[in-house]
């Protein structure tokens, strides 16, 4: 990042060793968890409870509760796994590609969007589940010797969504959790109490920080994070396939792979925006999380959604360029058709607001930037909709033609897995140092000294 | 964008009709919103965010069809035991005719009778128990083809809201009640000569029950018999008479005609002999095959009918101009004096000259729906073109004591209001509620003392007579009836009587005084006296049991001298003022009269132009309703004569200005779960002199606004080759245009990059003629009864979620006013590089080795994905426990075919179970499968035989030859998907002279 | 006076810790070792030097990944239960690769995870330098070094020096 004039530096004024270390561990094991954090819980608590009421009826009445039918056979569950799978890339994005980049502001960002790349995929494994016809039986997708002596069916592109989303989710945990040994034992070392000292004593491993574990630690974080961010980029693209693999106007196209990825990092970075901003105030880590952050995760918001929009044009243009009477059938749907609000939404949305970015004054705002955060993350998923939707509802057989509509189950199941996100989140904020300390220490180290 | 109707807000026609000023012939229209261009963000917004109902009416307790439930589960026990074994023998189907299904289950002859009609069916016995109908290939009715009502039959004999015991005054008697109480009765009869004793039936064609009345009138003289068909066919039995001097039924040759004009016909639709007039229309329009010569039709109607749209020249009319051009025509062809009529238009001059040019090839078809003199006149035209004794024949008439229903009714109801009526047999009819509104009938009910209604359910007439009686199904009692052209047949029970039914011929038979009546042994009696003379009785009783036809009865030919004056003697109608609207009644393509309201099948059968499920609504001209400012989905009162109903309209292409067509049949009061509550009532507006046709109606809108549900939403082909439809001449010309005018992308490969696989042993495929095709849908519903399709009521109809593996797509091109009408049946293509296949992620889709797409339903768990990636959308998702909830009998599914359970997809196997069964029966005798032994349901309901299915292995089988044809065309064959499917392209007969029409 | 186990130098920067370690190391100290709360470069050269075998074994891991899941789907699609599904090729290995990828991240990360745990032979929760003052500061902001009293070249009075020289805050001797 070059450090253009209206770049805030790094770290903020006081910042020290100790200062960083004893900031992040002690809203965890020294303070109360503060009355905001209740509330917050409490509200997305609410909205987990929701989640449970409308699966319980998905599960005991049936798929049809929801408003998927013949021709439209996937609704809202796949819209939603989209968007969240997209949201948790974004976070590996941050913290696994720009670790090899080296980026100094990645630093104080990663341990957030890792959490939030958690709970996001926690989100997205639900929905393929969920909008199964047979919902007990998701486990067929598993290759497993079994009594019919099958298997799985290895050329489906849900078979190889489904591989890539555990693998994701279990390297991310990994990555996520070895991240977090080191900041574990300071936290132990912080630990006021018996309880919490041996809580994060266990979790800390036994790390001692001597050069050897130091070395050894390097090594394997950073193969990691060269494993992840390629993995992050491949997942997403296999949940293009999801789509491009199938021959339906709308989805059988070859940019659908970088496409998805642009639209993962965009809601992604995002996401991180939204996360991060009343983190750091709500947690006092002005002096750690900057401008200079906030600056740099807007930029990266403008490009992806410059890229994206890219995508969207690259959409447009083939149609025309092929003369597929399907594609141009399509596409002029998308634009006309009976879901034509929701297409210029999200140009709205994903395109043209996102412009103001280009100011360095509105990057600075941090109410402008959740404002415009919120907005994009919004779009992505109304692009989603229109993905899964506009492409089904007219496709071939003018005969077989209808529309779909979502009903209040589909909609309590999107909001429920929004509760559950936030309220994931709010539990790592309460028990996880929300910064990785250590490398925190280095910046400090780099920039102040090690005096205190 | 979804229909012409629907909920689609205020669509500019004005607007319109100018984009469409432009557009002709095969340029194809998107329907009247896409050229309107007018998105409906009304609808998406309510679509988009539902209200909180949205959510509780999903829930699978609030359809319908599941209140039946209870009463499914209390009668699960009760069934029939199959055919008598005791004292009654039944025979056994054992000549197998070519073609037929090898016999594991048996079959047994019978008949089944649509206002007194028979045809023929052969009943499927697994286990001694009825589980489907096919067509009886003897019957010269039928030739093996079934219409959907007899597909129907079997859903309705197990239908457990069936009558199932006597009723008086509404409480529950016993039988020998009811005898004892029609004992008493008799010998007061008996003493007044049957004063006040009244038999009313349907029509009747059955020689034991002509038989029994005559009887019944001797013991009784002063006892009348009346009969009443809502359906009715009085202006065909009338003009006949009036053109001949006494009554005579007519019997066409369809398959003789190279020139055929149809006016407001029903032949293909529902006339006596329907199927077999389909069946030689089809062989005439198929004669590309055989190389002879395809005929030419012409359709002259006021409202769509399935031979107007397979026409290839269709001129719509109102009523009274169609009078007038049959006036102008009989005047053309030299039928009428000169001045009888005003001279023709181009339009009819060159039909004339079309037929005049065929003469004893020419024939003229006019519905019942038209006044006698429509039917005088074309007796004149057809005997002007030479028509006796080539393409049609005339015959005694077939129905017995064809009186003038509509007086006797009439006169019925007189004396039971003058109270002179106190003994009523009310026979399987349901006068309550056809009866003419005028009449009053159900009122005058009250006021017989001894009013007996016989009905297969507790109906409108039921409630209302003192007596209810269970009657039989058409498969539980001994009978007879003739077909359209005389043949006899006997109806045999194929089960014993669910619950305690009696048919009419035991009541007659008690009111005769028999104590235990005996069905076969009074039908016997009557065929002993027509046995041929010298041969043993008993060997001619079983003869006529297995081939379901008694040899010989065919009518002969009579030759009576049409009158001189037949034309001149009719009075033309000086033609309404243009402005009045008319209503035309018609029958509903499903339920009928109204009396198959309770069957599932049919109310879910998309009516043939409309596709409505469900519902009948007022059909309506786009220029009409643009002129009167309605939409679809309106709710509108129609008044004439100071009676109203109120009811949704429905705006429907080819329809005549100012005519709305109101179909009959819906709005049962009194009926079961299924029937009630479905659609609108439209007999409160219908009397004696309006049974067809009211002029002068007035409609106004009332405001509100009704939800009619229909399974196709598109009506055109959105300039895509659904239906390939090319000039006969171009064919003639070029057999080769098809392949020249090469549909798939040229970049695109031709094959698949990957070796395909090759399929030694069988390659089942699939060949449907789209020249044949009439889209009657007897094909839908065959399947649904083979294959155990669940009926899913409207709300999940409106869904998008019906059930059937078959639909019959109806697309409509040029002009919405005259637009031209394709139907395309599409079933699964059974592609053979299937794209559903391969993105099922557990192996639940796959092929066989004989290249069928197969479903393993205990596999699946449901993604969906496969249909999304079905270019055809022929696949099908059990989105609650459809069939768990199913109130039909648990007998009435079929053993064969597995029965799916929620969360699973499913699709069309090509009864799979069908062709194992052959394969089976093949390989025990180590054999192949021989050609036309195995028949998928819907091949084998299939009047016009537009759908052949075989192995393509076997090049001598019809389906290769089929394929070998130039006209054979994949659908959407640019997606390389390679279906086992394929349909022959539709060709239109064109008369040059009318090109530019 | 017993058997001395180790002693602990405390130092309140990176650069005295680094000094003393380059000292000792140039006097020829082995047994020594250095606990600070992120990695220092300097000291992983003094002590560490490059390590290459880990990176070869996570490959491996991944290499291994790839090729049981190249096996296991040839196997279940071509060997075990080969059917014909939409009349593609039973070993359809372009429909495979996508999942390879992801088989062969996944068995490198966890193999990864797993060596991290042995190399650095965690868990372990007892250590004797637990026992020094202050020691919970090495996690904060604190830099020790730690002398093994068994080293050969042990010498207690001129570490004393070398601790001075480089500032070191306090010394602290671990008996056995």
């Amino acid at each position: 990042m070059s450090r253009t004039a209206d770049a805030a530096p790094i770290l903020g004024p006081r910042a020290s060793l100790a200062d960083v270390t004893d900031r992040v561990c002690d809203v965890v094991v020294r303070q109360p968890a503060p009355l905001w954090w209740w509330v917050a819980v409490g509200l997305s608590g609410a909205f987990v409870v929701l989640l449970v009421v409308a699966a319980s009826e998905l599960f005991v009445v049936g798929i049809g509760t929801w408003g998927v039918n013949i021709p439209v056979a996937w609704g809202f569950a796949l819209a939603n796994y989209v968007w969240w799978i997209g949201i948790a890339s974004g976070g590996t994005i941050i913290s696994a590609l720009f670790y090899l980049t080296g980026s100094e502001w990645r630093r104080a960002t990663n341990r957030i969007a890792e959490s939030m790349t958690l709970w996001g995929a926690a989100c997205a494994g639900l929905m393929p589940i969920f909008h199964l016809g047979r919902q007990g039986l998701f486990y067929w997708l598993f290759p497993y010797p079994n009594v019919m002596g099958i298997w799985p069916q290895f050329r489906s592109p849900l078979l190889w969504d489904f591989f890539a989303l555990i693998c994701y989710i279990f390297a991310s945990i990994l990555f996520w959790y070895l991240g977090l040994v080191p900041d574990f034992a300071s936290m132990r070392d912080r630990a006021p109490t018996t309880p919490w000292r041996v809580f994060y004593g266990l979790l800390a491993l036994g790390w001692r920080g001597s050069a050897s574990q130091w070395k050894t630690y390097q090594t394997v974080y950073g193969i990691l994070a060269c494993l992840l961010a390629p993995m992050v980029v491949s997942v997403h693209s296999i949940v293009g396939l999801d789509f491009s693999g199938g021959l339906v106007p709308g989805w059988h196209s070859l940019q659908f792979s970088p496409y998805f990825v642009f639209g993962a990092v965009y809601s992604g970075i995002a996401t991180v925006l939204l996360l991060m901003i009343p983190v750091r105030r709500l947690y006092r880590l002005e002096t750690y999380i900057t401008g200079r952050h906030l600056n740099v995760l807007a930029k990266l918001m403008l490009v992806c959604g410059l890229m994206l929009t890219y995508s969207y044009g690259l959409e447009a243009f083939m149609p025309f360029y092929s003369g597929n009477i399907f594609d141009l059938h399509m596409f002029l749907n998308r634009l006309y058709g009976h879901y034509g609000a929701t297409y210029w939404v999200k140009i709205a949305l994903n395109c043209v607001l996102p412009q103001l970015l280009w100011f360095p004054a509105v990057r600075r705002s941090e109410i402008l930037l959740m404002v415009l955060a919120l907005s994009v993350i919004v779009g992505m998923w109304i692009e989603r909709y229109i993905i899964v939707v506009t492409s089904l509802y007219q496709d071939f057989m003018p005969s077989a033609w209808y529309v779909y509509a979502g009903t209040v189950w589909d909609w309590s199941i999107l909001l429920g897995s929004v509760g559950l996100f936030f309220t994931g989140f709010l539990v790592v904020l309460r028990f996880v140092p929300i910064v990785s300390i250590s490398e925190m220490r280095e910046t400090v180290h780099e920039h102040v000294g090690d005096r205190p | 964008m979804p229909s012409l109707n629907g909920s689609d807000p205020g669509l500019d026609l004005v607007a319109l009709r100018r984009r469409l000023a432009g557009t002709r012939g095969r340029d194809y229209w998107r329907s009247l919103e896409e050229a309107a261009g007018h998105p409906e963000f009304a609808r998406l917004m309510s679509e988009e965010f539902p209200a909180a109902e949205g959510w509780s009416d999903a829930s699978i307790d609030r359809r319908r069809l599941l209140q039946v439930m209870a009463a499914c589960v209390a009668l699960a026990s009760v069934s029939g035991c199959g055919p008598e074994k005791t004292r009654k023998q039944l025979l056994p189907y054992i000549r197998e005719p070519e073609g037929m299904v090898p016999a594991v289950p048996r079959f047994y002859a019978t008949a089944a009778t649509l206002g007194g009609f028979a045809e023929g069916v052969l009943v499927k016995h697994y286990q001694a128990r009825p589980i489907k109908i096919e067509g009886n290939p003897d019957h010269p009715a039928s030739l093996g083809a079934t219409s959907h009502w007899s597909q129907a039959l079997i859903l309705s004999l197990y239908d457990p809201e069936r009558s199932q015991m006597p009723l008086q005054r509404g409480v529950p008697a016993s039988e020998q009640a009811f005898v004892s109480a029609l004992f008493e009765r008799r010998s007061e009869l008996l003493r007044t000569h049957g004063r006040g004793l009244r038999i009313l039936t349907g029509s009747v064609t059955s020689p034991t029950f002509a038989a029994q009345m005559a009887a019944l009138l001797r013991t009784f003289p002063e006892a009348r018999w009346h009969q009443w068909e809502a359906i009715s066919r009085e202006a065909v039995a009338d003009g006949t008479t009036r053109a001949f001097g006494r009554p005579l039924d007519a019997v066409l040759h369809v398959d003789k005609a190279d020139v055929l004009l149809a006016v407001g016909s029903d032949l293909l639709s529902w006339a006596p002999g329907h199927l077999r007039y389909a069946r030689d229309f089809a062989a005439k329009r198929r004669a590309t095959e055989t190389g002879g010569r395809m005929s030419r039709v012409y359709a002259i109607e006021a409202t769509p009918t399935l031979a107007g749209s397979v026409a290839d020249h269709r001129l719509v009319l109102p009523p009274d101009d169609i009078m007038t051009a049959l006036g102008s025509l009989a005047m053309a062809v030299k039928a009428a004096p000169e001045g009888f009529a005003p001279a023709p238009s181009p339009w009819l001059a060159a039909v004339a000259r079309d037929l005049v040019a065929h003469r004893g090839a020419a024939l003229v078809h006019v519905g019942p729906e038209l006044p006698a003199e429509a039917h005088v006149l074309v007796h004149a035209i057809n005997e002007a073109l030479g028509a006796r004794g080539h393409t049609l024949d005339m015959i005694e008439p077939v129905a017995v004591g064809a009186v003038n229903q509509l007086g006797s009714l009439g006169e019925l109801a007189r004396d039971m209001n003058a109270g002179a009526v106190d003994t009523l047999l009310i026979l399987d009819v349901n006068p309550a509620f056809t009866a003419p509104a005028d009449l009053e009938f159900a009122g005058a009910l009250a006021k017989v003392p001894f009013a007996v209604h016989l009905g297969p359910y507790v109906d409108e007439t039921a409630s209302r007579c003192v007596w209810h009686l269970p009657a039989t199904h058409d498969l539980e009692a001994w009978s007879d009836a003739l077909a359209y052209d005389g043949t006899a047949s006997i109806i045999q029970p194929q089960v014993r009587p669910l619950y305690l039914g009696r048919s009419a011929h035991e009541i007659v038979d008690l009111l005769q005084g028999s104590i235990s009546p005996d069905g076969m042994a009074l039908v016997q009696n009557t065929w002993r006296g027509r046995a041929p003379a010298g041969a043993p009785f008993d060997g001619f009783w079983r003869a006529a049991l297995r081939r379901g036809v008694v040899p010989g009865t065919a009518a002969k030919p009579v030759d009576v001298p049409l009158r001189g004056d037949a034309a001149a003697q009719v009075k033309l109608p000086a033609g309404a003022p243009r402005e009045t609207l008319t209503v035309l009644f018609r029958p509903d393509d499903g339920l009928w009269d109204g009396r198959f309201a309770d069957n599932g099948y049919l109310q879910e059968l998309p009516r043939w132009h409309t596709k409505l499920v469900w519902d009948n609504a007022a059909l309506i001209a786009p220029r009409t309703a643009e002129r009167l400012k309605l939409r679809g989905d309106d709710m509108v009162e129609i008044a004439q004569g100071g009676r109203t109903v109120q009811m949704p309209v429905w705006i429907l292409p080819a329809q005549a200005e100012n005519c709305l067509t109101l179909p009959l049949g819906f709005g049962r009061r009194v009926a079961g779960n299924v029937g009630h509550g479905t659609g609108f009532d439209l007999y409160p507006l219908r009397t004696s002199d309006t049974v067809w046709r009211a002029a002068g109606v007035s409609v106004k809108p009332t405001g509100r606004r009704y939800h009619l549900v229909s399974s196709q939403h598109e009506q055109t082909m959105a300039g895509r080759d659904m239906v390939i439809s090319a000039p006969l001449d171009q064919f003639a010309h070029d057999p080769d245009f098809l392949h020249k005018m090469d549909r798939r992308d040229p970049e695109a490969p031709t094959r698949s990059i990957y070796p395909s696989y090759d399929y030694p042993r069988y390659a089942w495929a699939m060949a449907v003629n789209l020249n044949s095709c009439v889209g009657c849908g007897a094909c839908v519903v065959a399947c649904a009864a083979e294959n155990n399709t669940p009926v899913v009521g409207k709300e999940e109809a409106d869904r998008g979620r019906l059930m059937h593996w078959l639909r019959i797509d109806r697309y409509y091109s040029g002009e919405p006013d005259a637009p031209g009408t394709y139907f395309q049946p599409v079933p699964c293509m059974h592609c053979e590089d299937a794209p559903c296949e391969v993105v099922c992620p557990v192996q639940a889709t796959m092929h066989d080795s004989d290249g069928l797409n197969v479903m393993v339903y205990n596999r699946c768990v449901g993604t969906r994905f496969c249909s999304n990636n079905c270019p055809y959308k022929v696949r099908r998702f059990n989105f609650f426990g459809f069939t768990r909830h199913d109130p039909r009998l648990p007998d009435a599914w079929n053993p064969d075919v597995t029965v799916r359970d929620r969360g699973v997809m499913e699709k069309c196997t090509y009864c799979i179970q069908r062709i194992r069964e052959a394969e089976i029966a093949a390989d025990r005798e180590d054999r192949r499968v021989r050609e036309g032994e195995v028949k998928t349901a819907c091949q084998a309901a299939c009047p016009t035989q537009a759908i052949v299915f075989g192995d393509m292995n076997d090049k001598q089988s019809a389906v290769a030859a089929r394929k070998a044809s130039p006209l054979d065309y994949q659908l959407l064959a640019e997606l390389n998907t390679r279906p086992r499917t394929t349909y022959e392209a539709h060709l239109r007969n064109v008369n040059p002279e009318l090109e530019e029409e | 006076m017993t058997a001395l186990r180790a002693v602990v130098a405390e130092f309140g920067t990176v650069q005295d810790l680094v000094a003393a370690t380059r000292r000792l190391r140039e006097l020829g100290a082995r047994r020594i070792e250095t606990y600070t709360p992120f990695p220092v470069e300097e000291l992983n050269e003094l002590l560490v030097g490059r390590q290459t075998l880990l990176p070869m074994l996570i490959f491996l891991c991944g290499a291994a990944g790839v090729v049981w899941g190249f096996v296991m789907q040839y196997w279940g699609a071509a060997v075990s239960y080969p059917i014909n599904v939409g009349g593609r090729p039973l070993n359809s290995w372009p429909a495979f690769v996508p999942t390879l990828f992801e088989f062969g991240v996944v068995w490198a990360v966890t193999g990864g995870f797993l060596l991290f745990l042995l190399f650095n032979r965690l868990p372990k929760f007892h250590h004797p330098v637990w026992a020094v003052r202050d020691f919970e500061r090495a996690s904060r902001d604190a830099f020790f070094l730690w002398i093994d009293a068994t080293d050969e070249r042990f010498d207690r009075e001129r570490l004393g020096d070398i601790a001075r020289d480089c500032h070191a805050r306090r010394l602290t001797e671990l008996a056995a």
